[in-house]
């Protein structure tokens, strides 16, 4: 045990026994040790050499710098102690450079806040769907008429709906033009259905200044045609004036048209909703 | 006023003489610099750090209570420094891609042992080590500071200085062998 004590100690004062700094008690007693200790004394040799390849003598780089310049850092000194303390604002190089450095010496903190980073970004992405969901879907027909109906529904609606009284009022005035029982030579009184081909020549020309499609625009022309003959007929009502208006609506299939038109808006209202065919 | 010893420099500068300060700066310049220097291996960064140094003992010496003595400070302060410095500098070049022609700026600033051939070597092999065992070399090695005065400066007992001490010069001996065998 003392024998490791002694080699501990002699040990920690081989750099001075090298180097002779020792008092002479020391250096006896290392060197009594070094004589019957191989290793001590190859620690010893070792440190030898390396203070031999590493002089201590001549670093002395101040030396190198002329009076000058210790004149000059004596002076810069005294500046900076009269300066008040200096609260350097950080330039963004510097700033950057601290960051860089955390992220180096902090490398597990880094990956940990990634992850929680990465972890509440998908989290988002993946909720963001409940927070905005979707619009339900466009009704597949303007059959319904709720209301919550937008703006551009209803007006369509209304269209329908005036499209289909149109067609209707038309049907029933013709077919009454069509049955009506004539007898020559005597005057016809028409007034009631000239004012209504009238009301229907009006509602005519609102219907063609909507988007119809063309089959319909087509038929509700030719109806306001016969129309207008219909309403322009003179006070005398004589019954060839009326055949020339049957025989236009015969010609022109003008009834079975109109009956497949109406069935075709007539459609509006049989959908459901609150609408119901008028019969 | 270079006549008047330290502790009364020390006190009139604690008292705010800055010319009494000024005297303990012209005393103790150069063997700051030197420490900066050895650490650092660059005349401007050990101005700098010597220079800064001088101005953080000054901005507290009335917190300074002469347990130590005012060279210990001193150094204790210019060491930390350096360190921080180098370690600095060793993340920005780690970060920064090396300019081949710096082989020959860097041999200018080498300190002079005496033989040139061995400086740069010794230097590369010094900036090797770890930072106890190489601030252990050179205020104990290079800047010939007692072990007493450099447990104090490091702030660790004398025992831990001799062990770095030994274990900084082996292991500088066999990296200098090892470069010169290359």
């Amino acid at each position: 045990m003392s024998n490791f004590f002694t080699h501990r100690r002699v040990r920690r004062l081989l750099y001075e026994y090298v180097r002779k700094e020792l008092s002479s008690g020391q250096m006896d007693m290392v060197e009594a040790h070094l004589r019957h200790c191989p290793g001590c004394s190859a620690e010893a040799d070792e440190i030898r050499s390396a203070i031999q390849i590493i002089p201590s003598r001549g670093f002395d780089p101040a030396s190198e710098q002329p009076p000058e310049f210790w004149k000059a850092f004596a002076e810069n000194v005294r500046e900076q102690m009269g300066a008040p303390k200096r609260h350097k604002v950080p330039t963004f190089r510097e700033e950057w450079d601290v960051l860089l450095s955390l992220l180096v010496a902090r490398q597990r903190w880094v990956v940990g806040l990634s992850g929680a980073v990465a972890v509440i970004v998908a989290t988002l992405i993946l909720y963001t769907p409940v927070r905005n969901p979707v619009q339900p879907p466009a009704p597949l027909s303007v059959q319904t008429n709720t209301p919550q109906a937008t703006q551009p529904q209803a007006d369509y609606m209304q269209v329908k709906t005036r499209m289909g009284d149109y067609f209707r009022k038309s049907r029933t005035l013709l077919v009454g033009i069509s049955n009506m029982k004539v007898q020559r030579d005597q005057p016809l009184d028409l007034s009631v259905e000239q004012q209504l081909s009238r009301q229907l020549v009006h509602e005519a020309g609102y219907l063609k200044q909507q988007p119809l499609d063309v089959r319909s625009a087509k038929v509700v022309s030719d109806v306001e045609r016969v129309l207008i003959e219909l309403a322009n007929i003179q006070k005398d009502h004589r019954p060839p004036n009326v055949e020339l208006i049957r025989s236009g609506i015969h010609q022109e299939n003008l009834l079975f048209k109109i009956r497949m038109a109406e069935t075709m808006y007539d459609s509006v209202y049989t959908g459901g909703g609150s609408f119901s065919r008028r019969k | 006023m270079g006549a008047v010893d330290e502790p009364q420099l020390i006190s009139l500068a604690r008292s705010g003489d800055q010319n009494a300060f000024c005297t303990l700066v012209e005393r103790y310049m150069k063997q700051a610099y030197n420490i900066a220097y050895g650490y650092v291996q660059n005349h401007d960064d050990a101005a700098d750090i010597a220079q800064e140094s001088f101005v953080r003992v000054f901005r507290s010496i009335r917190s300074f209570r002469g347990d130590a003595g005012f060279g210990t400070w001193l150094y204790r302060i210019v060491t930390n420094l350096a360190l921080n410095r180098i370690k600095k500098r060793s993340q920005k070049a780690a970060r920064e891609i090396p300019i081949e022609e710096s082989g020959h700026a860097s041999a200018a600033t080498l300190p002079d042992f005496g033989n040139s051939g061995q400086s740069e070597l010794l230097e590369r092999a010094l900036h090797e080590l770890p930072t106890l065992q190489r601030a252990a070399v050179i205020l104990r090695h290079l800047n010939g500071f007692s072990t007493r005065e450099v447990s104090r400066i490091l702030r660790c007992s004398e025992g831990t200085v001799k062990t770095h001490l030994h274990r900084g010069l082996k292991k500088l001996k066999s990296k200098l062998e090892f470069m010169n065998n290359e």
